[in-house]
């Protein structure tokens, strides 16, 4: 076992293997990414505005979750054949939620006095969402997106096994093969992404939380 | 009548009920002349902010009409009319995330002045309330001490040059001394721009200080209305009465107001001693006290006619009316100022002696009643 991960890591086309899957395990991430906050924030915004209706679809959204990865990944398969439409339909679903329920949340958190104030000075609707409300509201929708990075790095490796291709690729290879290399060649650098993520996430969100303090 | 047609503010039969039916404010009419400072009065739940949040449609009225500079508020667009009165309320509400000069020109931005227009008034507001520009213009609010950021919260509510200005309670979360400051300043800035003001208050001093006329509410109704004068002169119920002295700032019982060391004499001490005590202390009365029970007053001339006797002050003392801790202020006052009294004991249970009333602790409490100063105007009661 140890002779092959030396062997395997120590070749040269390992790696360049590698970085191809890099570069489309962070297209997938992005991509699920950037669909999830642009349905995940105006929904948030849009239930912080309806209280009563709000409460029952955060739950449905919380059920979504629940459903494990692998399953959620393979009741795609039918309706969207494998590759990486439906590893991204998927993903984005469960990046959803972290995001929605953090910009709900981060809304109605905003200080009343703040908002009264905005209200109170002549803001249209409009001007206190974008003036008031997102500004204050943002290291928490940003602790949102956080999350979701994270478990997307990582359910994105999954991904692969309906032919979205990434880093999961690589560890599919070295369970498949027994190979200790090709398992770390994988799953190295997921993890090293999805720490260098939290890292960096985490710095934006806390410049944000002091800016907002 | 002639003048309420001339209101800048005027409320007409105004109700306010909340769903489930209970009512906020009551058939409510009221006229706040151009120029004036109005501040609105009472118990919390009265109504005060409610009937100030009406004025920028910030609450609707479920009945009457609220007429603004002459026209029915419910016909202007809400947020036009908000543009066109300032808004100052307790918790600030500064914008964190923008700098002092960005939170003063707020209005005038959302009114659409150019940059250098409104850039121009921010710096003079500033240099008004003294507040340095160099310093100051580019920080954040959290860098401000609380005083300071309410002035900022004041110069907000100036920026766009309103004639109207709402404060709801802006001073309330200040601590005292900063309070006065503030208080201070609005009163020098009010005798110069002579602004239209609404100004909320639960602290009675406060609206004495800041007041051309004082509206105190209670349960959703006017409950007496007038200039500080009026009201100090002409409470119109103990409620008010109370409100005058109260807000935990001035006495309301006699126990707040009662010298607690009394000068006392024992019933079987002589009236040389009793001479020599009221010259040790410079008083003209003396309490007898038997244990801790009070017993009567012996005054210099109850004294005086015994000169000659080789009595006890058993004999000499005199019944004087008393006063318990509990009793409201007034009666104490009353007493002092109407029945000429220069003393009044005040006993507790069993007649247990618990302190004194003065005069000098009736001037204390005329302090609290009559702001000193405060109009300009000598008091004179």
């Amino acid at each position: 076992m140890m002779g092959d991960v030396v062997r395997v890591l120590s070749q040269p086309s390992t790696w360049s293997k590698i970085g191809v899957q890099a570069l489309q395990h962070v297209e997938i991430v992005l991509l699920a990414l950037v669909a999830a906050v642009m349905v995940a924030v105006p929904g948030g915004i849009f239930l912080a505005g309806l209280k009563k209706i709000a409460e029952p679809i955060m739950s449905a959204v919380g059920l979504l979750m629940t459903i494990p990865s692998v399953s959620l990944l393979a009741i795609m398969v039918p309706f969207l054949g494998i590759g990486v439409v439906p590893a991204l339909v998927a993903l984005g679903l469960y990046a959803l939620l972290p995001i929605l329920r953090n910009t709900y949340a981060g809304i109605l958190a905003v200080s009343p006095a703040a908002v009264d104030a905005g209200k109170g000075m002549g803001m249209t609707p409009g001007q206190l969402l974008w003036l008031v409300e997102l500004p204050l509201a943002f290291p928490v929708i940003m602790n949102g997106i956080r999350t979701s990075t994270v478990y997307v790095i990582g359910w994105a490796a999954l991904a692969a096994y309906i032919g979205a291709g990434g880093l999961g690729d690589s560890i599919i290879r070295g369970l498949s093969l027994m190979s200790g290399g090709w398992l770390l060649a994988g799953a190295l650098p997921v993890t090293a992404m999805a720490l260098l993520a939290d890292a960096l996430l985490g710095r934006v969100e806390r410049r944000l939380t002091e800016a907002v303090s | 009548m002639g003048l309420e047609e001339h209101a800048t503010i005027l409320f007409s039969h105004v109700d306010k009920t909340y769903p489930g039916g209970n009512y906020a404010l009551r058939d409510l009419n009221l006229s706040v002349l151009s120029g004036q400072l109005v501040c609105l009065i009472g118990p919390s739940g009265c109504g005060k902010t409610t009937t100030l949040r009406l004025i920028n449609r910030l609450v609707e009225p479920s009945r009457g009409t609220i007429r603004v500079r002459g026209e029915d508020i419910q016909k202007l667009n809400p947020v036009a009319l908000r543009r066109s009165i300032g808004y100052v309320i307790q918790d600030i509400g500064l914008l964190p995330h923008m700098t002092i000069l960005e939170n003063i020109e707020l209005v005038p931005r959302l009114l659409g002045w150019d940059r250098k227009k409104r850039r121009e008034r921010a710096l003079e507001l500033m240099e008004m309330v003294g507040l340095s520009p160099d310093e100051y213009a580019h920080r954040y609010p959290r860098e401000l001490s609380g005083g300071q950021q309410q002035r900022v919260g004041v110069m907000r509510a100036l920026a766009a040059e309103p004639d109207i200005i709402l404060m709801d309670e802006p001073f309330g979360a200040l601590d005292p001394l900063t309070r006065q400051k503030l208080q201070d300043e609005l009163k020098k800035l009010q005798n110069r721009l002579k602004k239209t003001i609404v100004f909320v208050t639960h602290d009675m001093p406060e609206a004495l200080k800041l007041a051309d006329r004082i509206i105190i509410m209670k349960d959703g109704r006017i409950h007496q209305e007038g200039t500080p004068e009026e009201i100090l002169r002409h409470p119109k119920d103990a409620f008010v009465t109370q409100f005058l002295g109260g807000n935990g700032q001035g006495p309301q019982t006699v126990a707040d107001l009662m010298k607690e060391e009394a000068v006392t004499v024992r019933p079987g001490q002589g009236v040389a001693e009793a001479v020599a005590i009221m010259r040790r202390h410079r008083v003209n009365a003396l309490l007898v006290v038997e244990g801790s029970q009070y017993l009567g007053v012996v005054t210099a001339a109850g004294l005086r006619r015994a000169a000659k006797e080789t009595k006890r002050l058993a004999d000499l003392m005199e019944d004087h009316p008393a006063v318990e801790p509990e009793e409201p202020l007034e009666t104490a006052l009353r007493l002092m100022l109407e029945e000429h009294l220069d003393l009044l004991p005040v006993v507790g249970k069993d007649r247990q002696l618990v302190g004194i009333v003065t005069p000098s602790s009736v001037v204390d409490a005329l302090a609290f009643l009559i702001p000193q100063g405060a109009n300009g105007e000598e008091p004179g009661l």
